[in-house]
């Protein structure tokens, strides 16, 4: 990763806008500790499911960090954990050990209503059914966000709002519902809406995975823009190596670990990198996704 | 969020109305409750008032204390302005069309002491002059200037003299609106004072209850009232107030059993509302697994839990006012409905012209309608909470774990349990002397507990039940019968919660009609005892016409004519005076269902108030006579005597009085046939001199008894129907909303060679069983409820035992057959959705 992020003048940073009342982040890590620049941070973080025989590791001690204004694309087969580690780094669900920062923010010890203000304020979700709320229009869907938080349409978020909607080829689309929307645009309003609150990250789950490859394309080319753009931070799940070279790093999960580290991809070394884990799992059969414990042949990659 | 609740209310429009319809029926009810009872309290109220016009005052006195003295001195108070009495003095006035008993009142001093108004001519001035209501005007067939019979039937200090008649011609000068006769129940006249002061004479009344009295203009009515209270202080018996005060206090010893009645329906209401509750909870808790990706999509981006819960909540408020008013508005139509219907039947009615409207009749309704919605979409409002915004990660809709409520069903048992161990022990208690208020009460309280245990248990009742129907069912073959049989327990917690707003209903109708079938079975049996005499005619000298006429009548089958007398009996504890009726043996007991078979003719034959047992009984005058053997004989008219010619002619009997005992045939209609020996009678009598035969016995009493037992049972059934008719909405809107989840399954199905008639067929035997399950459940709660209930009541006074327990199959086929039909109308709608679906949805996305 050689590339700065570039930061437009416009955007504030992320970390000024942490909302009071959210507790300050721990002493260990505050700065200079250098991924304290992260955007959010996973340290030890472990997921397991059932107990006993039964006991199944969806993530077994995964450090990792994504940088501020950076697209990252998060890469594995299925049951690989990029869906878990995805849900934990996002607040949607509760990791077994280990510790999630958003900013100077500590997840893990959030109760539920802080972790919706957070999530209201700080995350934006991008997901592969779109989810929108059919009743709404595309504008209305954009400012789902602001009517939750019960707050006013400003002059800056109508700014904001204006520049997004014109940046994501909305601007004819506004009055229309989601069944009146085709995929793509679907997925563009969704976008918008996840980046409304100029949130510190938007994580994104396979949110080409409904999409033909055209309009997939275009969403893609859309993060990247809100990305290189905008400013923003995007993470995003996927298992398609096209998909991943649009993002400036790969990080790659097997059996519930990180796996491999790929700057800037292209969708030939990414498939190298997926092809050769596949050929390790198989080769050993002790690290089957449901109980890899040992396995994980390439070190986990604290990034930067 | 105000926006998006109403955005999610708009979508399931469809479902929110069916619920809504629920809500509105019960409140619907509450209202047209309050309106019905207020206006039987405000027509009382204006009865009340009529009775005694529009007076400042009124002084009352329950001991009949008042003098013509202390009208005087009140008419002589500053301030007063006029004093009118109420002389009420009954005579009878008789034409030959007939005859009528009235009360009759001196014309108003002071107009607003009047309680008749004059239509026509003028009011009495001079004896001989009266004025009467028109409808007995008309009745008695006379008109302006006629004259008519006025009879006084003078009754002597001595008992056993006969009453004297007198009869006088009066002339009618006056027609009068017909007054209510408040009270009384008899039409009111007027006729002038110097007659009624000899009547009250003859009467022996000189003292009176009631003086009314208007203050001058301008006067302190309380200073006057301290006054007149001064003046009538003679006994503690007197009173003086307001006349709008004794209007009222009039008006509520009249409705005090209104309020009894409005508490009894309000309870049945609050049975229809329950009901309408378990429906708004279940239609809520399928919306919100309906909305769960919408709802983890909204925790995503951001809604709190307090948001959520606060959406749904809203929801329900806004469905819980809206419904509440239009059952309110419907009640208030209903009762509008019936006020018109009343005044457009019956002229002259003081009921009001529009429905009485006070605040009770809108809060309590849609209170009970608001908090009843909004208690019961609680807890799919903490359902909606426990979505997780992980819900909304997932590519397949994910279904809203309900919190396992293993103990639930377990507690219900228990109660379930308990409740009926306490009904049983109420049954066991009620047979010890003295304890029957407390086994009532422990009775009610086990029926309560065991209710709510076993809506509680219904999840390990309803869906067995509805597999074992389903498979019955599905072993008759077709693919619409076996689909509907799966479908039908797919969803137990639905099909349950469906069910059970059903069972509730139905338990309690079943209930009602499984105890009065057994309050009838055993009314009939004691009435056969008690009204051994079909019909009885009495009089003087009953004419041959009379007689011919009555036995001409249709549905008689038997007549028998017996002398009667007066006599003095003495018995072993005590003395009276007794009707005594001379009989033969032989044919008595073709009109007397109770006579002795075996009746020695020198016995005399008594009824229970005169003995208790057989024993001896002296008749004639007190010491001096004859002692007979007295046999026991439950039927006979109260303080009666009956003996043969052999001993009449010992006790040298004489009177003129006759009866005329007749049995009617057992096909014939008692009514009809009381009324027709009615007409038989005064056709033949009117316009002679003979006072009117007097027409009564058993027949009419005992179908009076089991019609106004029918009448109660079709009322309360009736009330009752209204929560089944709202677990009905309950069934169609589960119905419709297992047609929306299986939009595409239903597609497929259609795909693959389902007819649209098969579809249409799979739906409604689905509807059926659901109807089914919960009414078979129903029924056999409602008989235990009914047998109970029935034995609790009625074994302690007449010693029903658990062996005559009858089950009422009219009953419970008609329950069984609304249950089914139901079930078919209840899946027309939702399936006219279903067909329209085409069959290629099925291969389309959603």
């Amino acid at each position: 990763m050689s590339q700065t992020p570039p930061v437009p003048s416009t955007v504030p940073t992320p970390t000024t806008r942490t909302p009071a009342g959210v507790p300050g982040p721990p002493p260990a890590s505050s700065h200079p500790d250098p991924a304290a620049a992260a955007a959010v941070r996973g340290v030890g973080l472990r997921k397991t499911y059932g107990r006993g025989d039964a006991q199944v590791h969806a993530l077994d001690g995964v450090d990792v960090a994504f940088g501020r204004g950076q697209f990252t694309a998060i890469m594995g087969a299925s049951g690989s954990g990029k869906s878990t580690l995805l849900h934990l780094l996002a607040g949607l669900d509760s990791a077994t050990a280990g510790q999630v920062h958003l900013g100077d923010t500590e997840l893990t010890s959030l109760d539920d209503n802080a972790l919706t203000e957070l999530r209201r304020k700080r995350v934006g979700f991008v997901f592969q059914s779109f989810n929108l709320l059919p009743m709404f229009t595309a504008e209305q869907n954009i400012l789902l966000p602001l009517e939750l938080a019960g707050s006013k349409v400003t002059p800056d978020v109508r700014a904001w709002f204006d520049r997004l909607v014109t940046t994501l080829g909305l601007r004819d689309r506004l009055t229309h519902r989601p069944s009146e929307l085709s995929g793509g645009q679907q997925q563009r309003v969704a976008i918008a809406r996840a980046l409304l609150t100029r949130p510190d990250v938007v994580f994104a789950d396979e949110p080409t995975g409904n999409l033909d490859s055209r309009s997939g394309a275009e969403v893609l080319e859309f993060l990247r823009t809100s990305v290189r753009e905008l400013g923003q931070t995007v993470v995003m799940v996927t298992h398609d190596a096209q998909a991943a070279a649009y993002a400036d790093r790969a990080v790659l999960v097997a059996d519930g670990r990180i796996a491999g580290d790929v700057a800037d991809p292209t969708p030939e070394v990414v498939q190298a990198e997926l092809d050769r884990l596949r050929t390790a799992s198989l080769a050993s059969p002790a690290s089957t996704p449901a109980r890899g414990v040992a396995a994980g042949s390439t070190p986990a990659v604290e990034a930067r | 969020m105000w926006r998006l609740t109403w955005a999610q209310m708009r979508r399931n429009v469809g479902k929110l109305i069916a619920v809504g319809i629920a809500i509105a029926l019960g409140t619907g009810f509450i209202t047209a409750t309050f309106v019905t009872t207020n206006a039987v309290e405000d027509t009382a109220l204006a009865a009340a008032r009529s009775s005694v016009g529009d007076p400042d005052l009124v002084v009352s006195s329950s001991a009949y204390a008042l003098e013509d003295s202390d009208r005087d001195a009140l008419a002589a108070i500053d301030g007063v302005a006029a004093v009118q009495v109420a002389a009420n003095v009954f005579r009878e006035i008789a034409t030959p069309q007939g005859q009528e008993v009235l009360v009759l009142n001196a014309p108003a001093t002071d107009p607003r002491l009047g309680t008749t108004t004059l239509l026509e001519g003028r009011e009495p001035e001079a004896a001989g002059e009266i004025a009467l209501p028109t409808s007995t005007a008309d009745r008695l067939g006379v008109a302006l200037g006629d004259s008519v019979d006025l009879v006084s039937t003078v009754y002597s200090d001595d008992a056993s003299a006969e009453p004297t008649r007198t009869v006088e011609q009066v002339t009618l000068v006056g027609l009068l609106s017909d007054g209510t006769g408040f009270g009384f129940g008899l039409p009111s006249a007027l006729a002038a004072p110097a007659d009624l002061e000899g009547w009250r004479a003859d009467d022996g009344n000189s003292t009176y209850s009631l003086l009314t009295l208007t203050t001058d203009d301008g006067a302190d009515v309380a200073a006057v009232g301290d006054a007149v209270t001064a003046a009538v202080a003679s006994t503690d018996s007197t009173t003086v107030i307001t006349g709008e005060q004794y209007a009222r206090d009039v008006a509520a010893s009249f409705t005090d059993g209104i309020q009894i009645f409005r508490a009894l329906i309000l309870a049945f209401a609050a049975v229809a509302m329950a009901v309408a509750g378990i429906v708004i909870a279940n239609t809520f808790t399928v919306l919100v697994a309906q909305r769960t990706r919408t709802l983890a999509l909204l925790r995503c981006v951001g809604a709190t839990k307090t948001q959520i819960r606060r959406s749904v909540r809203l929801e329900a408020l806004v469905l819980g006012v809206v419904a509440s008013v239009a059952g309110i508005l419907i009640g208030l139509g209903l009762g509008q409905l019936a006020l018109s219907i009343i005044h457009a039947r019956v002229e002259g009615v003081p009921a009001p012209t529009t429905v009485p409207v006070d605040l009770a009749t809108i809060l309590v309704p849609l209170l009970s309608g608001v908090v009843v919605t909004v208690v019961a979409a609680g807890g799919a409002a903490r359902l909606a909470t426990s979505v997780a915004p992980l819900a909304a990660m997932r590519p397949v809709d994910a279904v809203v774990s309900e919190r396992s409520r293993r103990l639930r069903p377990i507690l219900g048992w228990i109660l379930t349990g308990g409740g009926l161990a306490l009904m049983v022990g109420a049954l066991v208690m009620s047979r010890v002397e003295g304890t029957f208020e407390v086994a009532l009460a422990v009775g009610v309280l086990g029926g309560l507990i065991s209710i709510v245990g076993v809506v509680m248990a219904a999840i390990t009742i309803v869906p067995a039940l509805a597999g074992l129907l389903g498979r019955g069912v599905a072993r008759l073959g077709g693919a619409p019968l076996t689909l509907a049989a799966t479908n039908s327990v797919r969803n137990p917690r639905r099909t349950t919660s469906t069910a059970t707003a059903l069972i509730v209903g139905v338990a309690l109708v079943t209930m009602m009609s499984t105890g009065a079938a057994m309050a009838r079975e055993q009314l009939e049996s004691e009435l056969d005892a008690q009204f051994a005499i079909d019909v009885a005619v009495g009089g003087e000298n009953l004419s041959p016409a009379t007689i011919d006429a009555i036995t001409a009548v249709d549905g008689v089958q038997d007549t028998v004519l017996l002398r009667t007398a007066q006599i003095d009996v003495e018995t072993a504890s005590f003395a009276t005076t007794a009707t005594v009726y001379v009989a033969d043996p032989a044919t008595i007991g073709s009109v007397l269902a109770t006579a002795p078979a075996d009746w020695d003719p020198s016995t005399v034959l008594a009824d229970g108030y005169l003995i208790s047992q057989d024993g001896p009984v002296t008749l004639g005058t007190v010491g001096e006579g004859e002692e007979f053997d007295g046999v026991l004989v439950e039927g006979l008219p109260d303080y009666s005597i009956m003996v043969t010619e052999q001993v009449a002619d010992e006790l040298e009997l004489v009177g003129s009085q006759e009866s005329l005992w007749i049995a009617l045939a057992d096909d014939a209609d008692p009514v009809d046939a009381a009324d027709a020996i009615r007409d038989a009678v005064s056709d033949t009598t009117a316009g002679t001199d003979a006072a009117a035969p007097q027409v009564g016995g058993g027949a009419i009493e005992k179908a009076g008894f089991t019609q106004v037992l029918d009448t109660l049972l079709a009322v309360v059934v009736g009330l009752l129907g209204v929560a089944v008719v709202i677990a009905l909405i309950g069934v169609a809107n589960t119905l419709s909303l297992s047609v929306v989840e299986r939009r595409r399954e239903n597609a497929l199905l259609r795909a693959l060679g389902l007819t649209r008639r098969q579809l249409r067929a799979t739906l409604a035997v689905e509807g059926v069983l659901l109807a089914a399950v919960g009414a078979i459940v129903g029924l056999v709660l409602g008989l235990v409820y009914g047998w109970i209930g029935g034995l609790l009541l009625l074994g302690p006074t007449t010693g029903m035992t658990v062996g005559s327990l009858s089950v009422p199959w009219n009953a419970v086929l008609a329950v069984l057959a609304v249950a089914v039909a139901a079930g078919v109308l209840a899946s027309v709608l939702p399936a006219r959705g279903a067909v329209r679906v085409p069959p290629v949805a099925a291969l389309a996305a959603e």
